[in-house]
Protein backbone atom coordinates (compact mmCIF):
# COMPACT_ATOMS: atom_id res chain seq x y z
CA UNK A 1 0.00 0.00 0.00
CA UNK A 2 1.25 3.51 -0.75
CA UNK A 3 2.48 5.86 1.95
CA UNK A 4 -0.39 8.23 1.38
CA UNK A 5 -3.02 5.51 1.91
CA UNK A 6 -1.26 4.40 5.07
CA UNK A 7 -1.31 7.91 6.50
CA UNK A 8 -4.98 8.34 5.64
CA UNK A 9 -6.08 5.19 7.43
CA UNK A 10 -3.93 6.11 10.42
CA UNK A 11 -5.54 9.55 10.61
CA UNK A 12 -9.04 8.15 10.48
CA UNK A 13 -8.41 5.39 12.99
CA UNK A 14 -6.98 7.99 15.33
CA UNK A 15 -10.17 10.04 15.06
CA UNK A 16 -12.55 7.30 16.02
CA UNK A 17 -10.14 5.53 18.30
CA UNK A 18 -9.83 2.12 16.73
CA UNK A 19 -12.90 1.98 14.49
CA UNK A 20 -11.80 1.49 10.90
CA UNK A 21 -14.51 3.46 9.17
CA UNK A 22 -14.65 5.93 6.34
CA UNK A 23 -15.94 9.16 7.82
CA UNK A 24 -15.82 12.66 6.43
CA UNK A 25 -17.43 15.26 8.70
CA UNK A 26 -17.14 18.00 6.09
CA UNK A 27 -18.81 15.91 3.42
CA UNK A 28 -21.50 14.92 5.89
CA UNK A 29 -22.26 18.52 6.75
CA UNK A 30 -22.47 19.52 3.09
CA UNK A 31 -24.66 16.49 2.50
CA UNK A 32 -27.06 17.68 5.20
CA UNK A 33 -27.10 21.18 3.76
CA UNK A 34 -27.96 19.78 0.35
CA UNK A 35 -30.70 17.75 2.00
CA UNK A 36 -32.25 20.85 3.55
CA UNK A 37 -32.11 22.70 0.22
CA UNK A 38 -33.81 19.75 -1.47
CA UNK A 39 -36.57 19.90 1.15
CA UNK A 40 -37.18 23.55 0.32
CA UNK A 41 -37.41 22.67 -3.36
CA UNK A 42 -39.89 19.89 -2.56
CA UNK A 43 -42.01 22.28 -0.50
CA UNK A 44 -41.93 24.82 -3.33
CA UNK A 45 -43.00 22.12 -5.80
CA UNK A 46 -45.94 21.14 -3.61
CA UNK A 47 -47.06 24.75 -3.23
CA UNK A 48 -46.70 25.27 -6.98
CA UNK A 49 -48.71 22.14 -7.70
CA UNK A 50 -51.47 23.18 -5.30
CA UNK A 51 -51.64 26.58 -6.92
CA UNK A 52 -52.23 24.94 -10.28
CA UNK A 53 -48.92 25.18 -12.13
CA UNK A 54 -49.24 21.54 -13.14
CA UNK A 55 -52.95 21.74 -13.85
CA UNK A 56 -56.19 21.59 -11.91
CA UNK A 57 -55.80 24.66 -9.78
CA UNK A 58 -56.49 28.38 -9.53
CA UNK A 59 -53.53 29.35 -11.71
CA UNK A 60 -54.45 26.87 -14.36
CA UNK A 61 -58.12 27.55 -14.87
CA UNK A 62 -58.80 29.97 -17.72
CA UNK A 63 -61.64 31.19 -19.87
CA UNK A 64 -61.76 32.50 -23.40
CA UNK A 65 -64.69 34.33 -24.90
CA UNK A 66 -65.38 35.79 -28.31
CA UNK A 67 -65.86 39.54 -28.69
CA UNK A 68 -69.64 39.32 -29.14
CA UNK A 69 -70.03 37.22 -26.00
CA UNK A 70 -71.78 34.32 -27.68
CA UNK A 71 -69.25 31.57 -26.98
CA UNK A 72 -67.18 30.88 -23.89
CA UNK A 73 -64.54 28.17 -23.57
CA UNK A 74 -63.30 27.13 -20.12
CA UNK A 75 -60.00 25.32 -20.30
CA UNK A 76 -56.87 24.49 -18.32
CA UNK A 77 -53.71 26.44 -19.07
CA UNK A 78 -51.61 23.56 -17.80
CA UNK A 79 -52.24 19.85 -18.09
CA UNK A 80 -50.36 16.57 -18.06
CA UNK A 81 -49.73 13.83 -20.59
CA UNK A 82 -52.16 10.90 -20.48
CA UNK A 83 -54.21 12.68 -17.87
CA UNK A 84 -57.81 13.86 -18.22
CA UNK A 85 -58.17 17.23 -19.90
CA UNK A 86 -61.48 19.00 -19.90
CA UNK A 87 -62.82 21.59 -22.27
CA UNK A 88 -66.12 23.22 -21.31
CA UNK A 89 -67.82 25.05 -24.10
CA UNK A 90 -70.77 27.29 -23.28
CA UNK A 91 -72.91 28.63 -26.07
CA UNK A 92 -74.48 31.69 -24.49
CA UNK A 93 -77.01 32.61 -27.18
CA UNK A 94 -78.09 29.41 -28.87
CA UNK A 95 -80.59 29.24 -31.70
CA UNK A 96 -83.22 26.56 -31.94
CA UNK A 97 -82.49 23.91 -34.55
CA UNK A 98 -78.99 22.85 -35.35
CA UNK A 99 -75.84 23.92 -33.50
CA UNK A 100 -72.60 23.55 -35.38
CA UNK A 101 -69.64 23.61 -33.00
CA UNK A 102 -66.23 23.31 -34.60
CA UNK A 103 -62.89 22.57 -32.99
CA UNK A 104 -59.51 22.89 -34.65
CA UNK A 105 -57.83 19.66 -35.64
CA UNK A 106 -54.50 21.07 -34.47
CA UNK A 107 -55.82 20.56 -30.96
CA UNK A 108 -57.88 17.42 -31.43
CA UNK A 109 -55.24 15.53 -33.38
CA UNK A 110 -52.99 15.57 -30.33
CA UNK A 111 -55.65 14.59 -27.86
CA UNK A 112 -57.84 11.58 -27.48
CA UNK A 113 -61.52 12.33 -27.19
CA UNK A 114 -62.80 10.21 -24.34
CA UNK A 115 -66.36 11.49 -24.40
CA UNK A 116 -68.45 14.46 -25.36
CA UNK A 117 -71.31 15.35 -23.11
CA UNK A 118 -73.94 15.69 -24.58
CA UNK A 119 -72.95 13.43 -27.48
CA UNK A 120 -73.22 15.09 -30.90
CA UNK A 121 -75.66 13.97 -33.53
CA UNK A 122 -72.96 13.68 -36.15
CA UNK A 123 -69.44 14.81 -36.90
CA UNK A 124 -68.14 16.36 -40.11
CA UNK A 125 -64.45 16.30 -40.94
CA UNK A 126 -62.42 18.83 -42.86
CA UNK A 127 -58.71 19.38 -43.25
CA UNK A 128 -58.35 21.71 -40.31
CA UNK A 129 -61.57 21.32 -38.33
CA UNK A 130 -63.91 18.83 -36.81
CA UNK A 131 -67.51 20.05 -36.80
CA UNK A 132 -69.86 18.64 -34.20
CA UNK A 133 -73.60 18.88 -34.91
CA UNK A 134 -76.02 19.16 -32.00
CA UNK A 135 -79.79 19.41 -32.16
CA UNK A 136 -81.08 22.29 -30.03
CA UNK A 137 -84.65 22.03 -28.74
CA UNK A 138 -84.64 24.70 -26.05
CA UNK A 139 -82.93 27.93 -27.08
CA UNK A 140 -83.85 29.82 -23.94
CA UNK A 141 -80.88 28.91 -21.74
CA UNK A 142 -77.14 28.77 -22.47
CA UNK A 143 -75.92 25.40 -23.68
CA UNK A 144 -73.02 23.56 -22.01
CA UNK A 145 -71.01 21.07 -23.99
CA UNK A 146 -68.20 19.25 -22.20
CA UNK A 147 -65.33 17.63 -24.01
CA UNK A 148 -63.50 15.02 -21.94
CA UNK A 149 -60.11 14.62 -23.55
CA UNK A 150 -56.75 13.12 -22.82
CA UNK A 151 -53.59 14.87 -23.97
CA UNK A 152 -51.34 12.70 -26.09
CA UNK A 153 -48.48 15.03 -26.81
CA UNK A 154 -46.12 17.00 -24.60
CA UNK A 155 -45.67 20.73 -25.07
CA UNK A 156 -47.81 23.63 -26.13
CA UNK A 157 -51.22 22.66 -27.47
CA UNK A 158 -53.07 25.46 -29.27
CA UNK A 159 -56.69 25.19 -30.22
CA UNK A 160 -59.61 27.14 -31.50
CA UNK A 161 -63.32 26.67 -31.28
CA UNK A 162 -66.33 28.41 -32.71
CA UNK A 163 -69.91 28.06 -33.81
CA UNK A 164 -71.49 28.99 -37.14
CA UNK A 165 -72.51 32.35 -35.65
CA UNK A 166 -69.44 33.30 -33.60
CA UNK A 167 -65.86 34.39 -34.12
CA UNK A 168 -63.14 31.81 -33.33
CA UNK A 169 -62.17 31.52 -29.68
CA UNK A 170 -58.56 30.61 -28.93
CA UNK A 171 -57.21 28.60 -26.05
CA UNK A 172 -53.97 26.83 -25.30
CA UNK A 173 -52.60 24.33 -22.83
CA UNK A 174 -49.09 23.40 -21.91
CA UNK A 175 -48.85 19.65 -21.45
CA UNK A 176 -46.33 18.36 -18.91
CA UNK A 177 -44.80 14.95 -19.53
CA UNK B 1 -38.73 4.49 -27.16
CA UNK B 2 -40.69 6.19 -24.41
CA UNK B 3 -40.41 3.43 -21.83
CA UNK B 4 -36.62 3.59 -21.75
CA UNK B 5 -36.60 7.33 -21.10
CA UNK B 6 -39.29 7.11 -18.50
CA UNK B 7 -37.60 4.22 -16.70
CA UNK B 8 -34.27 6.07 -16.72
CA UNK B 9 -35.85 9.29 -15.49
CA UNK B 10 -37.72 7.42 -12.76
CA UNK B 11 -34.58 5.61 -11.58
CA UNK B 12 -32.55 8.80 -11.32
CA UNK B 13 -35.40 10.67 -9.66
CA UNK B 14 -35.87 7.92 -7.07
CA UNK B 15 -32.14 7.81 -6.30
CA UNK B 16 -32.29 11.53 -5.67
CA UNK B 17 -35.46 11.39 -3.59
CA UNK B 18 -34.21 8.64 -1.33
CA UNK B 19 -30.91 10.40 -0.85
CA UNK B 20 -32.81 13.42 0.28
CA UNK B 21 -35.51 11.93 2.47
CA UNK B 22 -33.01 10.30 4.73
CA UNK B 23 -31.65 6.80 5.07
CA UNK B 24 -34.01 5.61 7.75
CA UNK B 25 -36.96 5.30 5.35
CA UNK B 26 -35.13 2.79 3.20
CA UNK B 27 -34.33 0.72 6.26
CA UNK B 28 -38.11 0.45 6.88
CA UNK B 29 -37.90 0.80 10.59
CA UNK B 30 -41.55 1.59 11.20
CA UNK B 31 -44.58 0.04 9.53
CA UNK B 32 -45.28 3.33 7.87
CA UNK B 33 -41.86 3.37 6.25
CA UNK B 34 -42.81 0.09 4.60
CA UNK B 35 -46.17 1.49 3.49
CA UNK B 36 -44.42 4.56 2.09
CA UNK B 37 -41.99 2.46 0.07
CA UNK B 38 -44.87 0.37 -1.28
CA UNK B 39 -46.88 3.42 -2.29
CA UNK B 40 -43.86 5.00 -3.95
CA UNK B 41 -43.30 1.85 -5.97
CA UNK B 42 -46.93 1.91 -7.12
CA UNK B 43 -46.76 5.54 -8.18
CA UNK B 44 -43.49 4.98 -10.02
CA UNK B 45 -44.75 1.95 -11.89
CA UNK B 46 -47.88 3.69 -13.11
CA UNK B 47 -45.91 6.45 -14.78
CA UNK B 48 -43.23 4.20 -16.22
CA UNK B 49 -45.43 1.64 -17.89
CA UNK B 50 -48.77 3.42 -18.29
CA UNK B 51 -51.35 1.68 -20.40
CA UNK B 52 -48.93 -0.68 -22.02
CA UNK B 53 -49.55 -4.26 -21.01
CA UNK B 54 -47.09 -5.90 -23.34
CA UNK B 55 -44.29 -8.15 -22.16
CA UNK B 56 -41.87 -6.22 -24.35
CA UNK B 57 -42.39 -2.99 -22.45
CA UNK B 58 -42.04 -4.68 -19.09
CA UNK B 59 -38.80 -6.37 -20.12
CA UNK B 60 -37.45 -3.15 -21.60
CA UNK B 61 -38.23 -1.18 -18.48
CA UNK B 62 -36.53 -3.78 -16.29
CA UNK B 63 -33.50 -3.99 -18.57
CA UNK B 64 -33.19 -0.20 -18.53
CA UNK B 65 -33.36 -0.02 -14.74
CA UNK B 66 -30.89 -2.83 -14.16
CA UNK B 67 -28.67 -1.46 -16.91
CA UNK B 68 -28.46 1.94 -15.27
CA UNK B 69 -27.77 0.26 -11.95
CA UNK B 70 -24.87 -1.69 -13.43
CA UNK B 71 -23.54 1.37 -15.25
CA UNK B 72 -23.61 3.39 -12.05
CA UNK B 73 -21.86 0.68 -10.10
CA UNK B 74 -19.08 0.53 -12.71
CA UNK B 75 -18.77 4.30 -12.67
CA UNK B 76 -18.58 4.27 -8.88
CA UNK B 77 -15.63 1.90 -9.03
CA UNK B 78 -13.71 4.47 -11.02
CA UNK B 79 -14.79 7.61 -9.19
CA UNK B 80 -14.87 7.25 -5.44
CA UNK B 81 -16.57 10.61 -5.07
CA UNK B 82 -19.61 9.33 -6.94
CA UNK B 83 -19.81 6.57 -4.37
CA UNK B 84 -20.13 9.12 -1.61
CA UNK B 85 -22.67 11.27 -3.38
CA UNK B 86 -24.88 8.38 -4.39
CA UNK B 87 -24.68 6.15 -1.34
CA UNK B 88 -23.54 8.43 1.44
CA UNK B 89 -21.05 7.57 4.14
CA UNK B 90 -21.48 5.76 7.44
CA UNK B 91 -21.80 8.05 10.44
CA UNK B 92 -20.69 7.34 13.99
CA UNK B 93 -23.54 8.32 16.28
CA UNK B 94 -22.35 7.09 19.67
CA UNK B 95 -18.82 6.73 21.01
CA UNK B 96 -18.10 5.06 24.34
CA UNK B 97 -21.62 5.46 25.60
CA UNK B 98 -21.90 9.13 24.70
CA UNK B 99 -24.17 10.08 21.80
CA UNK B 100 -23.22 12.98 19.51
CA UNK B 101 -26.28 15.18 19.97
CA UNK B 102 -25.62 17.34 16.90
CA UNK B 103 -25.25 14.31 14.63
CA UNK B 104 -28.36 12.66 16.02
CA UNK B 105 -30.31 15.82 15.38
CA UNK B 106 -29.08 16.32 11.82
CA UNK B 107 -29.53 12.67 10.92
CA UNK B 108 -32.97 12.71 12.58
CA UNK B 109 -32.23 9.66 14.71
CA UNK B 110 -33.50 9.28 18.27
CA UNK B 111 -31.61 7.86 21.20
CA UNK B 112 -34.45 5.35 21.46
CA UNK B 113 -33.72 4.22 17.87
CA UNK B 114 -30.15 3.49 18.91
CA UNK B 115 -31.24 1.66 22.04
CA UNK B 116 -33.70 -0.41 19.99
CA UNK B 117 -30.90 -1.44 17.65
CA UNK B 118 -28.67 -2.20 20.64
CA UNK B 119 -31.31 -4.49 22.11
CA UNK B 120 -32.11 -6.21 18.83
CA UNK B 121 -28.58 -6.71 17.60
CA UNK B 122 -26.50 -7.14 20.71
CA UNK B 123 -28.91 -7.64 23.55
CA UNK B 124 -27.52 -4.59 25.32
CA UNK B 125 -29.41 -2.85 28.07
CA UNK B 126 -28.06 0.67 28.37
CA UNK B 127 -26.33 3.36 26.31
CA UNK B 128 -23.20 3.04 28.47
CA UNK B 129 -22.66 -0.49 27.13
CA UNK B 130 -22.34 0.77 23.56
CA UNK B 131 -18.82 1.35 22.34
CA UNK B 132 -19.82 2.54 18.89
CA UNK B 133 -23.17 2.98 17.20
CA UNK B 134 -22.90 3.62 13.47
CA UNK B 135 -25.62 4.78 11.10
CA UNK B 136 -24.81 2.71 8.06
CA UNK B 137 -25.37 3.72 4.46
CA UNK B 138 -28.36 1.42 4.26
CA UNK B 139 -30.07 3.34 7.05
CA UNK B 140 -29.69 0.62 9.64
CA UNK B 141 -27.81 1.16 12.87
CA UNK B 142 -24.98 -1.19 13.75
CA UNK B 143 -23.81 -1.57 17.33
CA UNK B 144 -20.39 -2.44 18.67
CA UNK B 145 -20.55 -3.35 22.35
CA UNK B 146 -17.84 -2.53 24.90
Amino acid sequence: MSEKANKQTARQTEKTGGLEIEEEPRFQRRSWQAERVAWLIMAALIVAALSGIFGDGPLSHAESMDAAGTLRVSYERFARLNAPLRLEVRVLTPRAGELRLWLSRAYLDHTQVESISPPPERVAVSADQLVYFFRVTDAAAPLDIDFHLMAEQVGQLRGQAGTESSAPVSFQSFIFP
Amino acid sequence: MGTVWRAAAMYLFLVLIFRVCGRRVLAQITTFDLVLVLIISEAAQQAMIGNDFSMTTALLAIVTLVGIDVALSLWKQRFQKLNRWLDGLPLVLVENGLPFAERLRMARVDESDILTAARQLQGLERMEQIKYAVLERSGGISIIPL
